[in-house]
């Protein structure tokens, strides 16, 4: 193909001439704009005076959303968080969940796809061999760095197994440095997974059940 | 020459070369998995059919010797057809495990299928036929007979090569495998490491260096081997600072496309139990110091000690441009009469094979060119004896050695202990911890690997080759070349200084021995001494 493409000699297409001439004012130099005055003169045209209409009207509308949601909580955009939490779109991208085959073990093969494609480089896998010879390769860790994580969901779709999805769990608050990262035990196991559903994932259509 | 052209390009290929060979002249990869340069003609997988004028069928190139006038059609539609029905048919029954394979990134069936296209398979997954998997050979290979495209490269390599004939094909047809007889794990092969590289899929897999890296992570430099004196052509392939595996570089004037197991393993000499820093003595134990104390302590004692009681003993692992810089520190700035290299005898051992195929006797990269340096003296006894005699007799106050091959390599250690606890200085380049080294050494030099820097080694075939530096010195470790020159300049006179191709050339202009060559004129697989004997693999 690039053969082919190689061998076109590209040729500029010439440019018509203008058939207006130019006038000579037109390159003469522009005059600069006279000097503004800090502040509009009392004499000055009514269409140049501040108006104070529109922000009056604004003002309307903040007093009126401020009377509204104190009458009513349910007019009220502020959620009670942690007590009230938001509902999020089933393809939220929040943080990662290593996901189970039926017999309970990881299915992760540690194929390194997931850190091939990941951009922040924040995946640091170390494959063993599987004492069940039937799955050969599984991760002996799999740890992904929070911090440089950018949530950006191409390890799910790098994914051969569907064995890294995404789940709508965003509190990843921590104290230190290394707690924030992730291990196979936080990631497979963490408690918040048996309350926060699935979030990006390869599938979303009814089919096989997914083992969480 | 034999003259034939190859789809509309004249070649003029030699006497008795393949089709496949010759098309490679023009530019033109044939896919091929059977064929491999450095075994017989087989014509198993039938990937690199090719349609010949005059040929009623189509034609595989790689059992195919030129012909005058041949006229090769490589691009023909039903050739190019027929490769991919055949790419289909390999793919049958082949497994969908390239995300748990090792091979992928460099499997020609990967490589293939992404060339030729046809994605989704024919067969029904359900109806493959399954054979064994995870398969234990030995200490060395792990067999998946699913992988497997049956292209017989192994089984001719045991055959022809190695000569064990430790991996055969069983039964026949669609069940058709490869394996040893009852599965029995392979023994008292040397070679069996190399089936792991020709294979060009993942059935053979180097239990190894399995699961360890992807190879797409993985950078390479081209080195040489320095487990003996052949000097096999490495690929040595290392991620972050880390050696991962050495892998054999054709060169057919040395090692063909083999290594032998025990150099392939000692990649790991680089990276365990390294001395990350220089240390010096304090009391009974020795502890990390700077450079500038260590080198400032060096040259204290040595100038203290003058010329006579000075020894200096040279290393055959180090290279060309290091023990040509040593030579020049122990004759000109430290002017001793105590300067050997003959550390273990090995020096006269070095053309000698120590087994059928590429291992020799002596067990370091560089005797030869230690000999071209003039740097082992002829006469007075095989070895670095003279030496430990002075010191012995405490003559010898500073003992400057450039490895610890004194330490490892010699039969009589109590002898050496003896001596070295005789000296009331011993100044050590140590590139890994050895025993002893923490009892007899005062100054300790971290040594930079054969992998952390630029150099040359002279094999037993005098042929001088080149080591690519593959990454920077592991901790604070520095080659031996760089230390001896600030040594020098502590004392007063100048050495050379440089990276290693630049020694090598200063050192070409200089050394009769090494006269005519450049460090870009030895190219990739090296060139003879000038007036070395022309010796092959072998002899």
């Amino acid at each position: 193909m690039s053969d082919t493409t190689s061998n076109v000699v590209y040729t500029p297409i010439p440019r018509p001439k203008s058939r207006i001439p130019l006038r000579p004012e037109a390159l003469a130099p522009v005059a600069p704009p006279p000097p503004k005055a800090g502040v509009t003169p009392k004499h000055a045209p009514a269409s140049e005076r501040p108006s104070y209409f529109l922000t009056v009207m604004g003002l309307v509308v903040t007093i009126k959303n401020f009377f509204r949601s104190a009458a009513s909580r349910k007019a009220d955009p502020t959620i009670q968080y942690p007590e009230e939490r938001r509902q999020y779109s089933p393809r939220f991208r929040g943080i990662h969940q290593l996901t189970k085959r039926q017999d309970g073990t990881l299915k992760c093969v540690a194929c390194f796809m997931c850190a091939t494609a990941c951009p922040a480089e924040c995946i640091m896998i170390e494959a063993g061999e599987h004492p069940n010879k039937q799955y050969e390769k599984y991760p002996v860790r799999f740890d992904i760095d929070m911090l440089r994580c950018v949530m950006c969901g191409l390890c799910v779709d790098a994914c051969p197994e569907e064995a890294i999805i995404m789940t709508q769990d965003y509190e990843m608050s921590a104290t230190t440095r290394e707690q924030t990262v992730y291990p196979i035990a936080l990631l497979a196991d963490r408690k918040q997974l048996e309350t926060t559903p699935a979030g990006y994932r390869p599938r979303y259509e009814p089919g096989p059940p997914l083992v969480r | 020459m034999v003259n034939l052209t190859i789809d509309g390009k004249t070649v003029a290929a030699p006497k008795g070369t393949n089709v496949l060979e010759a098309a490679k002249l023009v530019g033109i990869r044939v896919p091929n998995f059977c064929y491999h340069q450095d075994l017989s003609w087989e014509g198993s997988c039938r990937m690199c059919l090719v349609a010949i004028e005059g040929r009623p069928k189509l034609v595989p190139s790689c059992c195919e010797e030129v012909k005058d006038g041949m006229n090769v059609q490589f691009e023909r539609p039903d050739a190019r057809e027929a490769r991919k029905s055949q790419l289909e048919f390999l793919l049958v029954n082949h497994p969908l495990d390239c995300p748990i394979c090792d091979q992928a990134g460099e499997c020609k069936l990967q490589d293939y299928y992404m060339e030729h296209g046809g994605y989704d398979s024919k067969m029904p997954r359900d109806l493959k036929v399954h054979k064994r998997k995870v398969v234990d050979l030995g200490e060395r290979i792990v067999l998946d007979k699913e992988r497997c495209v049956l292209c017989s490269r192994c089984v001719r390599f045991c055959r022809e090569v190695s000569g064990s004939h430790a991996l055969q094909f069983f039964t026949r047809g669609v069940t058709t495998e490869i394996g040893t007889e009852n599965n029995q794990p392979i023994v008292g092969d040397d070679y069996i490491g190399n089936v792991v590289d020709i294979c060009p899929v993942g059935a053979l897999t180097s239990k190894d260096f399995r699961f360890k890296q992807r190879v797409w992570f993985l950078k390479s430099a081209e080195s040489v081997c320095n487990s003996c004196s052949t000097g096999c052509n490495i690929r040595v392939d290392h991620k972050d600072g880390v050696t991962y595996r050495y892998v054999p570089r054709r060169n057919e004037d040395v090692n063909k496309s083999w290594m032998c197991d025990y150099g392939r393993d000692s990649y790991r000499r680089e990276i365990e139990d390294r001395v990350p820093a220089p240390m010096v003595r304090e009391g009974a134990a020795l502890r990390e110091a700077t450079w500038d104390e260590a080198l400032d302590l060096v040259a204290a004692r040595t100038q203290a000690a003058g010329p006579d009681a000075v020894a200096i003993v040279g290393s055959p692992r180090q290279t060309n441009e290091t023990s040509w810089i040593t030579r020049g520190y122990a004759r000109e700035v430290v002017k001793t009469p105590h300067f050997d290299s003959r550390v273990d005898g090995s020096h006269t051992k070095t053309a000698l094979l120590a087994d059928n195929l590429l291992r020799r006797q002596d067990p370091h990269p560089n005797n030869a060119g230690l000999a071209a340096l003039g740097m082992i003296a002829t006469g007075g006894g095989p070895d670095v004896g003279g030496i430990l005699d002075a010191c012995m007799a405490g003559k010898i106050k500073v003992l400057h050695l450039l490895g610890t091959e004194i330490l490892t390599h010699r039969h009589d250690t109590a002898r050496v202990h003896d001596a070295l606890r005789k000296v009331p200085f011993v100044v050590l380049h140590a590139h890994h911890n050895v025993p002893g080294l923490d009892e007899l050494a005062h100054v300790v030099f971290a040594d930079a690997g054969h992998l952390e820097q630029q150099g040359t080694y002279v094999n037993a075939l005098g042929r001088v080759q080149r080591a690519q530096i593959a990454y920077p010195p592991v901790g604070a470790a520095r080659p031996a070349a760089a230390v001896l020159s600030q040594l020098a300049a502590r004392l007063g006179t100048k050495l050379p200084e440089g990276a290693g191709s630049a020694l090598f050339d200063a050192m070409a202009k200089s050394e009769p021995a090494f006269a005519g060559l450049t460090w870009d004129g030895l190219g990739k697989h090296g060139q003879p001494l000038p007036g070395a004997q022309p010796l092959t693999v072998g002899s």
